[in-house]
């Protein structure tokens, strides 16, 4: 047998033929058996090719036997003609080489595994097995991959569809903020603006010169900066990897990957942190306590002056409390804390001078005698009213800027002496009176927050119920309503006449004019009331020196020889004629249509003008307060008697019979009847007996008495006739306390009435002052209401604190210092600035400081500092943990008290970034003690926080099972 | 010595450097596991170059010792790497699992293999030839029919009844298949020197012809003991080969459908 050709076998000692090719994947089945392979050799198939003794080859054209010399060599047959040799031989069975074995053994292994991995997947209940490991506890319940991997479609092979279309992170992200609700510029880094992030940016730059960033930080920036990747956004996946199983933190962060966008980068806490900048106090406190004045004097002081009863604060726990968490130092309560020593000073108890309350609503004296002169017809209006307006009826008068251009005029005025003023002035002053009417008109008619919702329109900002509660819910409807009948008794008369007749259009541009009369008939359940009375009258009927836009009011003003004189004197067309009488008015109401007014005709007639003093039964209204609106819907028969009587007062006041000098309406709003003696008695007419009429003194003006219509010449009286009356017998609120008047100008002195001098002489009080010459021996109303409260003195509504966190305050402060802008003749900055001033009743800004808000509005610090308040803030520290390690100094370990002045004065401004503290900056040295790696840790996230707002969960929307 | 110190120091800052580049990729807000994954799966490309090299000897590929050479060091760094991707601790889920238990097969047997490769080399390299493995039963059935026929000689020319008695009773046997297979992976020489002590028994009440038919005897014994030596080691070499190359086959499968799950479900950093 030849070796196989390359073989070494010939030389090999064991004298075996070697096969050479290791890739060779079968072997003849005769080298183990004879220990001799067949030449050939197995096919690539594994078949024997040595069935033959020889494999003929064809030399020159003719088969030639190749049988081995060992085999016998050459046979005499030879080949056959197709070159096949015809001695056969048994053929092997050929082996697998060991390696084609193992590829065999490689390849069915392979193919286990993909049918254990389909198997396993077709059986398995969904692709949790891919997991590469658990959720944490909290995600645990997220049953779908889907929720979160949102490009995974649901089902066992869903994933796979996603292999091909890629989500992008964002996307993701946004998965994760459905639950974890961060804002707008949630993956923003830090999730902060853009704008914020670069301020930040710039002041971090400030520590740039001193802190070295270590060089492998240096280097890793260079060559892999996070700041590519930052550019459009941390994704949460970036720092929160989830399937790490149920106890991982996923807040988990290294202070490495903290730095790693920072333009600051230091080696640790000890080494490089920039150094503690006015921490904690980055800002003035929220609610202004000058510990060391407190420590050093009032403390002091109150203990010599009162013995014996609450000692001051002795240590820090006496006013300060570990909060809930047992990480914020908070403030006790002012009940706690506060209240012993200042809460007089809310109240008032302790104020020895000026007003305890706050006038909300007053009526303005006006120059009645000149506004008569030149025909300003203002309707009733009282000329003891002496006061001013006040801030919070100019804000709801001026809801527009028409109403606020007549504001600014008026307050450029002397409406007290209007002598010099022009005609537009005094057009605008009764334009002003009119509004002011209206407005205590509406404050009785409709509910006080459809009034105070006025605000609105006033400042541009909203009110929601809420705020618009906290506003107006307090508002004693028998204080305004007494005040209206006493001030205005014939304020409803003249509004609804007014409108009826068209001349006061231009107030029922109020929208909730429309609104409570739309109310009214909602109440009653009535059908919609007809097309204004006011349209067809406004087109017949001129209006009486309407300060509107309607030109033939204008016209008649600037033409005053005829229109400007006193309505009264007028020798106009009767007005039409609106009575409750029963007998007239059928044939008032076809009078007041056939024979429109002139335009400046007042109404010539009220209601109350033509009723019967004595109270009927049958005229006590069955809805209520008739002196507001008897059309309201309520059932307090009590308040309809009392407006009656109210109205019968007022008509008293013309009649004959003083019904007033009997019955008065004392300062608490009660209708008493005044001992007038046996006489006065007597002489009380009976019920069934007609009233005597008492004639009305005449006016002394040089003016011509107005043509008056006969019927009207007995029961009505024109809405100026107090000008000219006599004095109405109304209590405490009409009868001042005296003040020096500056000398009229020689202009005005002529032309004061005599009643006018005598008015004028008597000393104006002051606005708030309490009445002097109350004859009843009755505690003064501001007295009164000692615990605070609403009450009426003179021609003002006031207001007085109940005590600290007055809601009523507190919410004025608040929308006003919403709309607070500085201005001059701005409503809400002037109210904002008289409730806000530090003499102001109440002294809420005594110790709650104003800032000025993001939208540079005013903001009232109700509340200290809290857990709340300092959310955003990147920097957390919990006390608790610190407070069994301080030293003898125990909290002034950290905090020492800091000998800078001018802390109060700081609180004066509206930036709580300019301040001057009580106490120094913690020492960053003093943290560093224990906080390094190997004691308390110094990691980032320790006392840092990433996410400026915490995440919010939000609550899913539920239906209601039905 | 130098040589494994020169390498050791080469490995220490390969890994020191490639510790500070995971380092950097991670605190730079990337996700290292990518990194380091697609690292490791390189690595395991490159593995496969050894086979290749073994398909194609044709190709001038470079030597087959040093593939084999660079495989068992990249092998080495493998499993370092598969250390930082796995953060070197136990799998949480059934897949990873699968991975994990694939790999460390794999890893396993290679080890086991590169120990194999570099003591059995050592053990053989005092024989002068090396044998393949597939050439190896030709090479026992010579030897087999060799001491068949010198058996035939004795019993029909010398008429030795005990060398017959010897044949039929031990040699037959002994050079009929492979033999003392742990014996010799124990390098243990006891059955040969057992066997060897039986010729020698035999010799002592053998003629002279006797005696030289029994040192032929002898010496053929000794070449089926290096054969069955040799055999010994390379049936191991291949066995061991057996679990490492079938659970690399399964190891790649399974590291397919990791990427391409890992791809479907990623999320975050890239």
């Amino acid at each position: 047998m030849t070796p196989p050709p390359g073989s070494q076998f010939g030389g090999n000692r064991f004298g075996a033929p070697r096969q050479d090719d290791p890739n060779k994947k079968w072997i003849c089945g005769r080298l183990s058996v004879t220990g001799e392979p067949c030449p050939q050799g197995p096919s690539k198939r594994g078949y024997c090719q040595a069935t033959r003794e020889c494999s003929p080859a064809k030399i020159g054209g003719a088969w030639r036997c190749r049988r081995a010399p060992a085999n016998g060599g050459p046979c005499e047959e030879g080949p056959g003609w197709r070159g096949r040799c015809p001695h056969k031989k048994p053929a092997c069975k050929p082996q697998r080489t060991l390696r084609a074995q193992r590829e065999t053994v490689a390849r069915w292994a392979a193919l286990l595994t993909v049918g254990i991995l389909a198997l396993t997947f077709a059986y398995s209940a969904d692709t949790t097995l891919l997991m590469p490991g658990k959720l944490t506890a909290a995600h645990s319940a997220l049953g779908k991959c889907s929720t979160c991997h949102t490009n995974v479609k649901d089902g066992k092979l869903g994933w796979l569809h996603s292999v091909i279309a890629r989500t992008t992170p964002e996307k993701d992200a946004k998965a994760c903020l459905t639950c974890h609700m961060m804002g707008e510029a949630a993956l923003n880094p830090h999730g902060v603006r853009s704008s914020e992030l670069t301020a930040m940016s710039k002041r971090l730059e400030g520590y740039l010169a001193d802190i070295s960033t270590p060089i492998t930080a240096s280097l890793r920036n260079t060559i892999l900066p996070a700041s590519n990747l930052t550019a459009n956004g941390v994704y949460c996946a970036t720092c929160h990897q989830e399937h790490q199983g149920q106890s991982f933190d996923l807040t988990t962060m290294t202070n490495d990957r903290c730095q790693s966008c920072h333009k600051v980068q230091f080696a640790s806490f000890r080494s490089g942190h920039p150094k503690f900048e006015k921490y904690p106090f980055k800002r003035r406190t929220r609610i202004f306590f000058d510990h060391g004045k407190h420590f050093g004097e009032h403390f002091s002081e109150w203990t010599k002056k009162n013995p014996g009863t609450t000692a001051p604060p002795a240590i820090c726990a006496d006013c300060h409390n570990l909060s809930a968490d047992n990480k914020h130092m908070g403030v006790k309560t002012f009940a706690e804390a506060c209240s012993t020593c200042h809460i007089k000073q809310i109240t008032g108890a302790d104020r020895a001078q000026g007003p305890k309350g706050i006038a909300f609503f007053t009526l303005p004296g006006l120059d009645l005698e000149t506004l008569k002169q030149k025909g300003i017809n203002v309707g009733t209006w009282p000329k003891q009213a002496e006061g001013e307006m006040t801030p919070v009826m100019k804000l709801l008068i001026g809801w527009d800027d028409e109403r606020r251009d007549m504001l600014r005029r008026v307050e450029s005025l002397d409406l007290l002496d209007l002598t010099n003023a022009s005609n537009d002035d005094l057009r605008m002053v009764q334009k002003f009176a009119w509004e002011v009417k209206y407005l205590f008109y509406a404050l009785g008619t409709l509910t006080p927050s459809r009034v105070i919702a006025r605000i609105s329109a006033s400042t541009g900002t909203k009110l929601d119920e809420h705020r618009l509660s906290e506003l107006s819910s307090t508002l004693p409807r028998d204080v305004i309503a007494t005040a209206q009948s006493q001030w205005l008794p014939k304020l409803k008369t003249e509004i609804e006449q007014g409108r009826r007749a068209g001349w006061t259009a231009w107030l029922q541009q109020n929208s909730f004019e429309e609104e409570a009369l739309a109310a009214i008939r909602n109440e009653r359940n009535l059908s919609p009331a007809p097309a204004p009375e006011s349209a067809p009258m406004e087109a017949t009927m001129e209006p009486p020196a309407v300060p509107s836009r309607q030109s033939p009011a204008e016209k008649k003003m600037e033409t005053p020889k005829e229109d400007m004189a006193p309505p009264e004197e007028r020798p106009t067309a009767p007005a039409p004629k609106i009575v409750r009488d029963k007998e007239e008015k059928p044939q008032a109401a076809p009078e007041a249509a056939a024979q429109p007014g002139p335009a400046s005709e007042p109404p010539t007639k009220s209601g109350d003008q033509t009723d019967d003093l004595l109270i009927d039964e049958k005229d006590i209204p069955k809805g209520g307060n008739a002196s507001l609106d008897n059309r309201d819907g309520s059932d307090d028969r009590s308040a309809g008697v009392m407006q009656i009587v109210t109205r019968q007062i007022n008509a008293a006041a013309k009649g004959p019979i003083r019904l007033a000098q009997r019955l008065r309406i004392n300062e608490f709003g009660e209708i008493v009847e005044e001992d007038e003696g046996p006489k006065a008695r007597s002489t009380a007419p009976r019920r069934d007996e007609p009233a005597p009429v008492q004639p009305t003194p005449k006016p002394k003006t040089t003016t011509p008495q107005p043509a008056v219509e006969p019927a009207a010449k007995q029961t009505a009286e024109p809405p100026s006739r107090e000008v000219k009356s006599a004095p109405v017998p109304l209590p405490a609120p009409a009868a001042p306390a005296p003040k020096q008047l500056p000398p009229p100008t020689p202009k005005a002195a002529k032309k004061v009435t005599p009643k006018a001098a005598a008015i004028k002489k008597i000393e104006k009080p002051r606005r708030n002052a309490p009445a002097k010459n109350l004859k009843t021996p009755v505690l003064d109303t501001e007295n009164w209401a000692e615990f605070g409260g609403w009450y009426r003195q003179d021609y003002s509504i006031n207001y007085k604190p109940t005590g600290h966190a007055d809601r009523f305050l507190r919410a004025w402060l608040d929308v006003t210092g919403q709309a607070y802008t500085g201005a001059d003749f701005d409503a809400a900055s002037a109210l904002f600035d008289e409730l806000s001033h530090k003499d102001a009743q109440g002294q809420c800004n005594k110790c709650h400081s104003i800032d000025t808000s993001n939208s540079g509005h005013l903001q009232v610090n109700w509340k200290p500092s809290t857990l709340t308040t300092r959310s955003s803030a990147f920097t957390k520290f919990g006390h608790a943990p610190h407070l069994s390690l301080f030293d003898k100094n125990l909290c002034l370990t950290c905090h020492q008290m800091s000998d800078a002045k001018g802390q109060k004065k700081t609180y004066e401004g509206h930036d709580p970034s300019n301040f001057v503290s009580n106490f120094k900056q913690v020492d960053q040295t003093k943290c560093a003690e224990c906080h390094t790696p190997s004691k308390a840790k110094d990691n980032c996230l320790l006392c840092h926080k990433y996410h400026k707002e915490p995440a919010r969960t939000p609550i899913h929307s539920t239906k209601l099972p039905n | 010595m130098q040589r494994v110190a020169v390498n050791s120091l080469i490995a220490i800052c390969a890994v020191a450097i490639f510790s500070w580049i995971l380092w950097a990729y991670d605190t730079s807000l990337r996700d290292p596991q990518y990194f380091d994954g697609w690292i490791l799966f390189s690595g395991m490309l490159l593995q496969l170059f050894l086979h290749i090299r073994k398909q194609f000897p044709a190709f001038s590929l470079g030597r087959a010792a040093s593939w084999l050479q660079a495989h068992i060091y990249g092998g080495y760094v493998l499993v370092i790497m598969f250390a930082f991707h796995t953060g070197a601790t136990l799998p949480d889920g059934f897949f990873e699992w699968i991975l994990w238990t694939l790999f460390l097969i794999v890893a396993l047997s290679g080890a086991v293999g590169s120990y194999l490769t570099w003591s059995i080399p050592a053990r053989l390299e005092h024989f002068p030839i090396r044998i393949s493995f597939e050439t190896m039963p030709a090479m026992r059935f010579k030897l087999a029919k060799d001491m068949e026929a010198v058996a035939a000689y004795s019993a029909s020319q010398i008429g030795s009844k005990s060398i017959s008695e010897l044949y039929a009773q031990s040699l037959s046997g002994f050079f009929k298949a492979p033999k003392n297979i742990f014996a010799h992976l124990r390098n243990s020489r006891r059955p040969l020197t057992r066997l060897i002590s039986q010729i020698d028994d035999a010799e002592r009440y053998a003629d002279p012809k006797g005696q030289e038919t029994l040192r032929q005897i002898k010496g053929l014994v000794y070449r089926k003991d290096q054969l069955d030596y040799q055999y010994a080691h390379h049936w191991l070499l291949q066995t061991w080969s057996f679990i490492h190359i079938p659970a690399t086959h399964c190891l790649f499968i399974a590291v397919i459908v990791h990427i391409a799950a890992v791809y479907a479900y990623s999320t975050g950093a890239p």
